[in-house]
């Protein structure tokens, strides 16, 4: 059931070094491939990097926030068109969302790195340090970069008293 | 599996009126609840809609694309707060992919109605006339509605090969 793995998943920052098999991978593909999107324009585009030298560099992507990703067996760095659809954030964060659960649901861990809106150093966006390590093409934007590894680190899973019922409403705003 | 779930699940935007049990309205609403958002941040605020009349204005925000909505039993109004994440749209999506995952592992089906961007027939913004439909505060976007009910047909899914696989790159983006 969807809720049993939302009540376990926690963000996972550190890895295993054990690769991740190919049937997952091929599992992972095809689940972003499945990923639904405004008016099925599918203005996404996904690199699955499992080279370490790539990974490692990946994890210098931002001061702060990504330098996990060095652990990681797998990163997935999540393209999208603006040209093609000007909804391209939301479809790119459904594309990371349906990801990491599916990883989530095969033993696996994961964390997701920001990289829309995302500084690099003082003159250079992650966005653009991305672009010229993985060769990707002017026309695209990086939205965002998932870590992906078995892990290495347990966490428990959030209270349902946590959770902060006072954000639902009903019909109206402040309605409860 | 989840990626049953994937494959199967199609967008839908023909509903049966019987109403969502309220054990499902609890589930949904845990399943919004237990949304990651950046740095737990939590951005969000959701509205569920039951009352039609309501619906019914839900369903004219925007003159083209929302119209299905008049008849789901369930209308989920997303709405995020820039003013406490920069990434508000990114963990609205999140949510907004939860609970359309939530309604079809129980059996429901859903549709996405876009309103970040999207403008009602009078030209003002669609955000700006469901914030005075619903009361929301200035302070908050609405990102999308999500309409939910029980599917009236079942739409064939997807087969592998139509998926669009050129989108998935190794290490590298690779020129086509």
């Amino acid at each position: 059931m969807l809720l049993s793995l939302l009540k376990k998943r926690r963000s996972i920052r550190k890895y295993q070094p054990r690769p991740i098999e190919k049937e997952k991978i091929d599992t992972l593909m095809e689940c972003v491939l499945r990923s639904p999107s405004s008016r099925n324009l599918n203005p996404w585009q996904y690199i699955f990097v499992t080279d370490p030298a790539l990974l490692a560099k990946l994890g210098k992507s931002k001061e702060h926030g990504s330098a996990f990703l060095k652990g990681a067996a797998l990163a997935v760095v999540i393209l999208g068109d603006p040209e093609r659809c000007d909804v391209w954030i939301e479809d790119c964060s459904i594309a990371a969302t349906i990801l990491q659960l599916a990883a989530e649901e095969m033993g696996l861990g994961s964390c997701w790195v920001q990289i829309r809106l995302r500084k690099h150093g003082n003159n250079l966006s992650a966005e653009e340090y991305i672009k010229e390590l993985l060769q990707i093409p002017d026309n695209l934007v990086v939205a965002s970069v998932i870590g992906v590894g078995y892990p290495d680190e347990t966490k428990s899973g959030h209270n349902q008293e946590t959770l902060q019922y006072d954000k639902i409403f009903l019909n109206y705003f402040g309605q409860g | 599996m989840f990626i049953d779930l994937l494959r199967k699940r199609r967008s839908i935007r023909n509903f049966d009126q019987r109403p969502v049990e309220p054990e499902k309205l609890d589930i949904l609403t845990e399943a919004l609840l237990r949304s990651p958002a950046s740095k737990g941040r939590y951005p969000w605020e959701f509205i569920l809609v039951t009352d039609p009349d309501i619906i019914s204005q839900l369903a004219v925000a925007k003159p083209k694309g929302g119209g299905f909505l008049e008849k789901a039993p369930l209308c989920v109004v997303i709405c995020g707060n820039p003013g406490i994440s920069d990434v508000w749209i990114e963990d609205c999506t999140v949510a907004a992919t939860i609970v359309q995952l939530a309604a079809e592992d129980l059996g429901l089906g859903s549709c996405w109605c876009q309103i970040r961007r999207r403008q009602h027939a009078s030209g003002v913004s669609s955000t700006a006339v469901l914030r005075q439909q619903l009361g929301l505060p200035d302070c908050l976007e609405v990102a999308c509605i999500i309409g939910i009910g029980y599917p009236l047909a079942t739409i064939a899914p997807r087969s592998r090969t139509s998926l669009p696989s050129r989108k998935v790159h190794k290490n590298v983006y690779q020129k086509s």
